[in-house]
């Protein structure tokens, strides 16, 4: 049983301890007992075929899972040692502090500088100072400051994508998470448009703690540092991104990298 | 026959199924126009009606009829709106949404006497507001409720799922996601099921009858009754009391309705050039 690897090395406690995660849709038995530690500012990269569970952990994390009917979860995740399934738990506040960046590049039909004082908003903030100073160090944040800060009060739908895609990076920055959940951020960009994502998560991740699904292998590789191979459900292995590559001790993960299959 | 043939009978039939409606349409209007341009004139939309209409013009009317649709519409957006709130984001399909939603559907089906009839029964007797604007407004927001209900339940799902997913992953609460995020995008729509709503109670007549009555008097409150211009036309072209001024009225209430419909024509494709970007 390769589950439940402790990867982090730092000698610090784990920002997201998951232990026994099982989850299920309906009769569907999505996530298998799934157990592993994330560590503060780090990049960790969820790797597997499609409908392996990897983007259902990540959509439990923040519990966006909740909106999913006929859902139900056990098992146990301790963000900052709190368990996120507790009864008292504020599920607003969770998704403040763990916020999701989506497959596709979803900005609300606002102005740019709106779309960043969303969140701020929704969380009571209506001094308009600080809520543009938010808007100034959100756009630095996710490089994008020098060539928007003209253009604040345009609609953010008109965007690039991947100026979109970074914008919805800062819209979640804004409110000051401590975990970013990323679904595939990049798959709906080009290549080169994907490399500057990637520059930016690794910039992001000294601040951060970065959560990543991805079905591109090589994104894992050169963006992450430690990755986790799931498979039906189940966490496979999960050790650091240059072990896992290397030297997989799973031949089930051997054998995805190798491209047997997925 | 070989199928070339046949394709161009088919299409020429259609075509002339198509050219049907708007021949109708503009027969409609091309007949009332010309029986009614003769006495349409500006001393008529600003006089009120004299000796039973047979003198005078139609002041009076439109203001009941404005009245009646303002409230009509004000009482009703807010319920219907709401209603489809509800159904869209607070419940999930079950007995009950369903149970509500072909309830509101049977409403748009019943007949409108049907409603003049409970009006008439629930706001003129029982609640005794006798003959008024208010009764019939109360009534004929039963009338348009399943319009508003279903056209805004059409414009709240519209609205994508992503940008809710995006509002409650930033921690918003379910009704801030709805105030904030789906409603303003949802407002076209909206608009377009309560304008429909608005013509709908603008032209009925067998309902208002029974409710605000038919008084020839310029209302000063809500709870006097009041003759709106479909009524008035109903009354004075049934009664013989002149058809000139029958057809000047319901070509006031041709123009009326016209512009409303260009009006939400004109807002169904704002709402849907803005869905593209």
């Amino acid at each position: 049983m390769t589950n439940g690897i402790t990867a982090y090395d730092k000698g610090e406690a784990p920002i997201l301890k998951i232990s026994g995660l099982d989850y299920y849709y309906g009769d569907f038995h999505a996530l298998k007992s799934v157990s592993m530690d994330i560590c503060r500012n780090s990049i960790v990269a969820l790797i597997g075929p499609s409908g392996c569970g990897k983007s259902t952990l990540l959509k439990a994390l923040d519990r966006m899972s909740d909106l999913i009917e006929g859902s139900r979860v056990s098992g146990e995740v301790l963000f900052n040692g709190e368990n996120i399934f507790g009864a008292g738990v504020d599920i607003t506040l969770l998704r403040k502090r763990i916020g999701m960046v989506f497959q596709h590049p979803n900005p609300f039909a606002l102005s740019i500088a709106d779309n960043i004082k969303f969140g701020p908003r929704v969380h009571g903030e209506k001094n308009r100072e600080t809520l543009d100073s938010l808007v100034e160090s959100s756009l630095r944040a996710v490089g994008l400051w020098d060539q928007l800060k003209d253009r604040l009060d345009k609609k953010a739908t008109e965007l690039q994508a991947d100026e979109q895609q970074r914008l919805c990076i800062a819209r979640l920055v804004a409110v000051e998470p401590e975990i970013l959940l990323m679904d595939e951020p990049c798959s709906t960009l080009d290549p080169i448009a994907t490399l500057s994502i990637e520059e930016l998560m690794r910039e992001l991740k000294k601040n951060y703690t970065i959560i990543t699904v991805t079905h591109n292998m090589q994104q894992a590789a050169r963006v992450s540092d430690y990755s986790g191979f799931m498979l039906m459900g189940e966490l496979v292995e999960y050790s650091k991104t240059a072990d896992i590559f290397s030297n997989p001790r799973d031949k089930r993960t051997d054998d995805y990298i190798s491209g047997h299959y997925g | 026959m070989n199928s070339r043939t046949e394709e161009k009978i088919a299409v020429n039939i259609l075509r002339l199924a198509a050219l049907s409606a708007i021949a109708v349409l503009l027969f409609v209007i091309i007949y009332v126009a010309y029986k009614g341009a003769g006495s349409l004139t500006m001393t008529f939309i600003f006089e009120n009606p004299r000796d039973m209409g047979r003198e005078g013009g139609i002041f009076s009317a439109i203001v009941s009829t404005f009245y009646l649709a303002a409230l009509s519409s004000m009482i009703a957006t807010p319920l219907g709106v709401g209603t489809a709130i509800y159904l869209c984001e607070y419940t999930t399909e079950s007995a009950v949404t369903k149970i509500v939603r072909f309830g509101s559907d049977c409403l748009a089906g019943v007949p409108s006497i049907i409603f003049g009839l409970f009006g008439f029964v629930l706001f003129v007797i029982y609640l005794k507001l006798g003959w008024c604007l208010l009764s019939g407004a109360l009534t004929m927001t039963f009338m348009i409720l399943p319009t508003i209900i279903r056209t805004s339940e059409e414009a709240i799902k519209s609205v994508s799922y992503e940008l809710r997913e995006a509002s409650y992953s930033l921690g918003a609460t379910r009704w801030q996601t709805i105030t904030k995020i789906v409603l303003p995008q949802a407002v076209p729509g909206i608009i377009t099921g309560v304008i429909l709503g608005v013509g709908r109670s603008i032209s009925e007549t067998a309902a208002v009858i029974f409710t605000a009555g038919s008084a020839l008097a310029t209302p000063e409150s809500i709870l006097e009754s009041g003759r709106t211009l479909a009524v008035h036309f109903y009354i004075i072209a049934r009664e013989g009391i002149s058809m000139e001024r029958a057809f000047a009225t319901a070509l006031v209430l041709i123009i009326f309705i016209l512009l409303i419909n260009i009006i939400t024509y004109a807002l169904m494709n704002k709402f849907i050039a803005g869905k593209k970007t």
